[in-house]
């Protein structure tokens, strides 16, 4: 029990440190128009594993009854995918 | 299930939280999705003032609040993972989500005066149009948030561990993950995707 704790924990923290790498990556990224398309398509890629991340470990949902992970996951998608390409139709 | 069911790792097929928390959770998130969706429809038709809005802001507020509100998420899953295997640590995790949460507040506050202050407001443009709606709509969530998670957290030391605490925490955790997953969302769209 007390591996399977510290497992659990050890992964949930390794996700939280490289979600925070990647928002203060995005941070740093440069944001002259030369990058702009780079830029959105890193914002794009780190939302979208940070979502996976949330829905999967966070929540709890990889073992979750397949529908509602599938919704929430399709969820994730769907808002991500209108966000970047209205910024792609922008750029 | 049982509460030593609940304890070993979650099987599939195995809920976290209340199955009625779920419905709620999916109406609050398809309530943002239309949110997002109509701003994407306004950016295309709207690209300028979108272009112009997303100058004005502060990505360093941006940044400081996904940290937070990241970090929330990382507490709030020990304190579950705390309340599941008996440990008192659930407590301290459950006031550090709250003190997360009480960072988000404060910094969207700020940055709301600032925007004020400069004269963007709800009427300025589409684009403040959008911007304020889809934010004090979450901000107003993350409110919720840090006083569900301090009722809990307070309900919890006060009155222990009992054989709800195991679905109690983990619904106070899927609201504040839902939280976190829309501001996810909404993060990059604001501050980063410039065309």
């Amino acid at each position: 029990m007390k591996s399977g704790v510290t497992t659990a924990t050890t992964a949930l923290r390794w996700r939280w440190l490289i979600m925070c790498m990647l928002t203060l990556t995005l941070a740093l990224f440069p944001h002259e128009a030369l990058f702009a398309l780079p830029l959105i398509v890193f914002s794009a890629a780190a939302a979208l594993l940070k979502g996976i991340w949330i829905i999967n470990d966070f929540m709890e949902l990889k073992h979750a009854p397949p529908m509602l992970r599938r919704m929430l996951m399709l969820w994730l998608l769907l808002t991500t995918s209108a966000v970047t390409t209205a910024a792609l139709w922008q750029s | 299930m049982n509460m030593q069911q609940q304890i070993q790792q979650p099987e599939t097929g195995y809920l976290p939280g209340d199955m009625a928390l779920w419905y709620f959770l999916c109406a609050e998130l398809g309530v943002f999705a239309l949110l997002i969706a109509g701003s994407a429809l306004v950016r295309i038709s709207h690209p300028d003032l979108f272009q112009s809005g997303m100058a004005v802001l502060h990505p360093l507020a941006g940044v400081i609040n996904t940290l937070a509100l990241i970090s929330g998420s990382y507490c709030v899953a020990r304190a579950v993972i705390c309340v599941r295997h008996q440990s008192p640590l659930a407590y301290r995790f459950f006031i550090a989500t709250a003190l997360t949460g009480m960072i988000y507040i404060s910094v969207k506050l700020w940055e709301y005066q600032s925007l004020l202050s400069d004269g963007y407001s709800l009427h300025y443009d589409a684009f403040f149009t959008f911007y304020f709606l889809a934010t004090f709509f979450h901000f107003m969530h993350v409110v919720a948030g840090v006083v569900i998670v301090l009722i809990y957290a307070r309900a919890l030391k006060k009155n222990g561990r009992n054989e709800n605490s195991i679905s109690h925490s983990e619904s106070v955790a899927a609201y504040w993950h839902m939280v976190d997953l829309v501001w996810i969302v909404l993060f990059p769209a604001l501050y980063f995707m410039r065309g």
